[in-house]
C-alpha cells in the first residue's frame, strides 16, 4: 500500500472528527456532514482534480451515525485507509466505502455506548457527584480529567487501529472474548460504586411513632436496629421494579414527586 | 447583572447541549457536575453551584441516550436549575426538583436543533456540488453555534437578567411544607438514576455486588473512593478468573 497520507494528516482527521462530529447533528443524516467536513483536508490531499474531490465529498454526505469518541471512531480510521487506497487506483466503489461504514456503525456504536454511557459515566459521575455534594471541588475535576484521559487514550488507539489494520481486524478485536471480559470486570466495579452511591445519596427515613401501651414505638429506630439503610434501599428497588416493567421515566418522576410531596406534607417520610 | 447574563448566555451557548459546540471543549461543561461550578462562578456563589450541580447530576445518573434521542435535556436543566437555585437564594437540595421541568421543556429545544440542523446539511449538499468547501466549513462549524445562541443563549440571558427578583418572589410565596416536600423529592430522585443503571448494567448474577457496595457504606461509613478501591480489586480478581476459565475451556 502506497501511503500518501502522513501521520500529521491522520492526526488532523482524528482531531476534526472527534471535535466536530456532533455539530450540525440532525434527524435526517446525523453525522454525515461531520464526517464530510472532517475529511476535507484528506480529500484535498488525495485527489488533485476538483471533480474527484467533489465526488469524494458527496459519497460521505450520506446518512451516518455511530458512537464517535471511543469505539465507533475506528470507522473514520478505516475510511481514511479506504480513501487512500482508492486514490492510489484500487478498485473501490462509492458503495464499497458506504457499505463498510453502514455495516460497522451499529455494532461499534453498541460497544461504544455501553462503554462510555454504561461504565465510564456511572463510575466517574458517582465518584464526582458524591464529592461535589459535600462541597469538594475535586469531584468535578476528577470527572473531567479522567473522562478526557480515557476518551483520548482509547479513541486515538482505536482510530489508528482502524486506519492501519482495517475492517476485519477491528471486528475481530472488538468482538473478542477478552474484550467482553474487560467489560464484565468493569461492570462489577460499576455496580459496587453505584451501590455505594445509593447508600450515600438516597436519603429517606420513616417518621412514624405510635404508643405500645405506655411506651412510644419508633418504627425507624426499630428498622435501624435490624437492618440500617432499609428504607432508601426499598425506594431504590421500588423504582427499579417500575423501570424493569418499562414504566416511562417521566411517569416514574411523577411518582417520586407525589411520594415526596405527600410524605413531606404529612411528615411521615423525611430526608433522613 | 447585565455582564453576568451575557456571560451565562455565552456559556450556555457553548455547553448547553452536546450538539453543536465542538466536543473538545463541550465535555468540560455540559454535565451538571461541572455546569454547576461554572454557573456558580458567573453568579458569584461557587460553593452552592458545586453542591447543587452535584445533586442534579445524581438525579440524571442513568440517563442513557442513544442515536440522538434524549429523554430529558439534562444539559440545560443543570444550568437553569443551578442558576435559579442561586438567584433565588435556595438550598442546593432543591435543585433537582427545579431541574426536572426545565429538562422536559429542554427536550423541545433539542428537537428544534436536530430539525434545523438538517437545513444546514441541505445547504451543505449544494455547497459540495459547487465545490465550495469553505461554505461546508461554515455550515458545519459556525452556523450550528449561531443556532445554539438563539435557542439556548437568549433564554439563558433572560433568566439571569430578569429572573433574580422573580425567582426570589416565587420562592418566598412557596409554603414551607412544599419546600420541605421538594427537598425530600430531591433526596429520593437519585434512586431513579441508580435504578436505570441497575437495569442497564446489572445482570442478576452480579446484583450481590451492588449490595456489597451499598452496605459497605451503611455499616462502615466508607466513602465512594474507598469502595471503588475494593471494587477495582474484585474486578481484577474476576478478570483473572474469567481469563483462566476461558483458556481452560479453549484447550
Amino acid at each position: 500500500m502506497s501511503s500518501k497520507l502522513n501521520k500529521k494528516d491522520i492526526f488532523n482527521f482524528y482531531f476534526r472528527w472527534l471535535g466536530w462530529s456532533h455539530q450540525a447533528y440532525n434527524y435526517e443524516r446525523l453525522e454525515a456532514m461531520g464526517m464530510t467536513w472532517a475529511l476535507i483536508p484528506i480529500i484535498k490531499k488525495l485527489y488533485s482534480e476538483k471533480e474527484d474531490q467533489i465526488a469524494a465529498m458527496k459519497r460521505h454526505m450520506l446518512f451516518f451515525n455511530t458512537e464517535p469518541f471511543h469505539i465507533g471512531i475506528a470507522i473514520p480510521g478505516i475510511v481514511a485507509a479506504l480513501e487512500e487506497e482508492k486514490a492510489s487506483g484500487a478498485n473501490i466503489s462509492d458503495d464499497d466505502i458506504n457499505s463498510v461504514k453502514i455495516g460497522l456503525m451499529g455494532p461499534l456504536a453498541g460497544i461504544g455506548d455501553s462503554w462510555f454511557q454504561g461504565l465510564v459515566f456511572p463510575i466517574l459521575w458517582s465518584l464526582g457527584a458524591s464529592m461535589a455534594i459535600e462541597g469538594n471541588i475535586l469531584g468535578p475535576i476528577l470527572w473531567v480529567v479522567f473522562f478526557y484521559l480515557q476518551m483520548i487514550g482509547i479513541g486515538w488507539n482505536v482510530f489508528k487501529m482502524g486506519y492501519t489494520q482495517g475492517k476485519n481486524a477491528v471486528a475481530n478485536i472488538l468482538g473478542s472474548e477478552k474484550f467482553k471480559t474487560v467489560f464484565e470486570a468493569l461492570g462489577i466495579l460499576g455496580l459496587m460504586v453505584v451501590g455505594a452511591l445509593g447508600a450515600n445519596s438516597v436519603k429517606a427515613a420513616l417518621n412514624i411513632t405510635f404508643n405500645v401501651g405506655q411506651t412510644p414505638f419508633d418504627i425507624q429506630g426499630f428498622l435501624n436496629s435490624i437492618l440500617p439503610g432499609l428504607v432508601p434501599l426499598a425506594v431504590i428497588f421500588g423504582v427499579y421494579q417500575m423501570i424493569r416493567r418499562k414504566v416511562k421515566p417521566l411517569l416514574v418522576i411523577l411518582v417520586i414527586f407525589a411520594v415526596g410531596l405527600i410524605g413531606g406534607y404529612f411528615g411521615f417520610l423525611t430526608a433522613g | 447583572m447585565f455582564i453576568q447574563a451575557i456571560l451565562f448566555a455565552l456559556v450556555v451557548t457553548l455547553f448547553g447541549n452536546y450538539i453543536n459546540p465542538p466536543q473538545w471543549i463541550s465535555w468540560l461543561g455540559i454535565f451538571p457536575l461541572t455546569s454547576g461550578v461554572i454557573t456558580g462562578l458567573i453568579l458569584g456563589d461557587v460553593q452552592t453551584g458545586l453542591i447543587a450541580g452535584g445533586y442534579v447530576q445524581l438525579a440524571y445518573l442513568g440517563w442513557v441516550s442513544a442515536g440522538g434521542a434524549l429523554p430529558s435535556n439534562m444539559f440545560i436543566a443543570g444550568y437553569f436549575a443551578v442558576a435559579l437555585t442561586i438567584l433565588g437564594g435556595q438550598d442546593p437540595t432543591l435543585a433537582p426538583s427545579l431541574a426536572v421541568p426545565v429538562g422536559l421543556l429542554g427536550v423541545f429545544l433539542h428537537q428544534a436543533q436536530m430539525t434545523i440542523n438538517a437545513l444546514f446539511v441541505h445547504r451543505g449538499d449544494k455547497a459540495v456540488e459547487e465545490g465550495n468547501f469553505k461554505a461546508v466549513t461554515f455550515l458545519q462549524t459556525i452556523a450550528p453555534l449561531i443556532l445554539n445562541l438563539v435557542l439556548y443563549g437568549i433564554p439563558a440571558f433572560l433568566l439571569v437578567y430578569y429572573g433574580g427578583t422573580t425567582a426570589t418572589q416565587i420562592f418566598a410565596a412557596i409554603p414551607e411544607w412544599l419546600v420541605n416536600g421538594l427537598s425530600l423529592v430531591g433526596s429520593l430522585m437519585p434512586a431513579l438514576g441508580i435504578a436505570m443503571l441497575l437495569n442497564y448494567i446489572g445482570k442478576k448474577e452480579y446484583l450481590p455486588l451492588f449490595f456489597i457496595g451499598y452496605f459497605l457504606v451503611v455499616y462502615l461509613n466508607l466513602n465512594l473512593m474507598a469502595v471503588a478501591v475494593f471494587g477495582a480489586f474484585i474486578a481484577l480478581f474476576y478478570y483473572y478468573q474469567a481469563t483462566k476459565e476461558r483458556k481452560a475451556s479453549n484447550v
